[in-house]
């Protein structure tokens, strides 16, 4: 049942009945009241936050991961697909040059992303007429989505170095400035930035801003083609797929800044995102005290920074 | 190929009073400058180090720093997965994880450590009062000692730890295989220079 959709009445009995397990004492009610906000914080947490929209992430087992000799840490390793030399025509009577295989690979460590640890009065809690399962994972969801997209950029304006910087894997500027504004020519100007290297990879996913979104409200009809632009001046913006890719809008501004663009290839061409345990709250009551975190253990890299492009409209 | 370093090797053992889930223990990255001086560019677990201006570790304490006690090596997978200079090399890998912050317990916590990173060659008897010499250099940086400091002995240095049960270069080794001293971390900060 969505928290969307839950009437005022449908919400105070389903906090009557979560409360009474949480302070019932008896360990099998706690534990299905716990059950309760974990389901609720994990849709949540698969609904929001953009990393796992770009790189979904990948259960992994205890079984699948990887031993090291100098540490007892979970890390995955990951084959990638060799580059091979060319063919090349040759004359009859010779045969071609040896290459003898091997196979890059690369590491996927798993760390954990923790909330900090919230404590508050069960007393108190009695009096909150919104759904407990939010109280107690609204922040927490907040928190963790904001580390896990943190690290995700992160990583990519490290792989992508800086504007106009060509990159020795592609032999091309992945981030590049593209002059004139957003406009319909910019705009795709800004397309073929990631099919120019030797990898060919097409845009998968655009993400952006909820300020730089809006300069796309800005086309004319003849700008816009057809009725969009009427339909935008209507209803506003709420594509999900524009000029063939799929378009994810934040407002983590501090992440994405305006006129800034992101692109990725399909998941499949970029690296991997594990996770090895999916978010978990954990509460516990003490007396009358209750104290409750969220944790997950999850890990990813980007494999393959042919997959990435990143466009500021100047 | 160098060899593997066994996980065993360099650590920080807690013996009493860790994990606790109200320990105050402190997370935050190694800085750069220090692993660019330090000879393998690795600083090892049990390390004494304090934290600079800018929120990271460096090695040793003198004066007011308040010294910590690192739980982790610089190089282990979940502080580090360097997968090459994008800038400079071709087919490298970026790690979305992890983010370079190492676990450490500071000297503010009630624990009794213990540690592989001391001088071995020295004598501790109970209640001898520890140094960590600041720099960058791997023999010595941050590596726990009875003789002094790096400005002495106290009240003109810091002491960061009190010895909890004595040892000689002689005595047993852990059941690693390594040298381990015993110790309270304590927060004396020498104040006289």
């Amino acid at each position: 049942m969505s928290s969307a959709i839950t009437t005022h009445e449908e919400t105070k009995l389903l906090n009557a009945v979560l409360f009474e397990k949480l302070a019932s004492g008896d360990r099998m009610m706690e534990k299905e009241a716990i059950d309760a906000v974990n389901d609720f914080t994990r849709i949540k947490m698969r609904e929001d936050g953009f990393f796992r929209h770009i790189m979904p992430p990948i259960p992994i087992t205890n079984d699948e991961l990887d031993r090291q000799v100098n540490t007892d840490k979970p890390v995955k390793v990951v084959d990638k697909e060799p580059d091979s030399p060319a063919a090349i025509s040759i004359p009859f009577g010779t045969l071609p040059m040896n290459v003898y295989i091997l196979g890059p690979r690369y590491l996927v460590m798993l760390d954990r992303i923790a909330t900090s640890r919230f404590t508050k009065d069960v007393d108190e809690l009695r009096t909150y007429v919104m759904d407990i399962r939010q109280i107690l994972s609204d922040n927490a969801i907040k928190d963790m989505l904001a580390e896990e997209d943190r690290k995700f950029i992160r990583a990519v304006d490290t792989a992508l170095v800086g504007p106009g910087v060509v990159l020795p894997t592609s032999g091309s500027a992945q981030y590049q400035q593209i002059a004139g504004g957003i406009t319909r020519d910019t705009l795709w100007d800004s397309l073929k930035v990631m099919p120019d290297t030797p990898f060919s990879l097409e845009a998968h996913t655009a993400l952006t801003n909820h300020i730089t979104i809006k300069e796309i409200g800005k086309f004319d009809r003849p700008e816009q083609g057809g009725n969009l632009a009427e339909d935008i001046m209507k209803d506003g913006i709420s594509l999900e797929t524009y000029l063939g890719i799929r378009w994810i809008t934040t407002i983590k501004k501090n992440l994405v800044p305006t006129n800034h663009v992101y692109q990725f290839a399909d998941p499949k061409f970029i690296g991997k995102h594990y996770q090895l345990e999916d978010t978990t709250m954990y509460i516990r009551r003490e007396a009358y005290m209750l104290e409750f975190f969220a944790y997950e253990t999850c890990g990813g890299t980007i494999g393959h920074t042919g997959g990435l492009a990143h466009i500021h409209f100047v | 190929m160098p060899v593997p370093r066994q996980m065993t090797e360099h650590r920080l053992e807690a013996p009493k009073g860790w994990p606790s889930p109200n320990a105050v223990d402190y997370a935050a990255p190694m800085s750069p400058a220090v692993l660019a001086a330090i000879t393998g560019g690795v600083v090892y677990a049990g390390r004494c180090v304090h934290v600079n201006n800018n929120g990271q570790y460096e090695l040793g304490v003198t004066g007011y720093q308040m010294p910590l006690f690192l739980f982790n090596n610089s190089d282990d997978p979940d502080v580090e997965n360097p997968g090459g200079d994008p800038a400079t090399r071709p087919q490298v890998w970026v790690p979305i994880a992890p983010t370079g912050n190492m676990m450490a317990l500071p000297s503010a916590g009630a624990y009794e450590l213990a540690t592989t990173e001391f001088d071995t060659t020295r004598t501790y008897n109970p209640n001898s009062s520890l140094y960590a010499p600041t720099g960058t250099t791997l023999a010595t940086s941050g590596v726990l000692t009875n003789v002094a400091g790096t400005a002495g002995t106290y009240p003109a240095e810091t002491i960061v730890g009190v010895v909890s049960r004595g040892r000689t270069p002689a005595s047993a080794r852990n059941s690693h295989g390594e040298h381990e001293l015993f110790f309270w971390p304590v927060y004396l900060p020498g104040h006289t220079h």
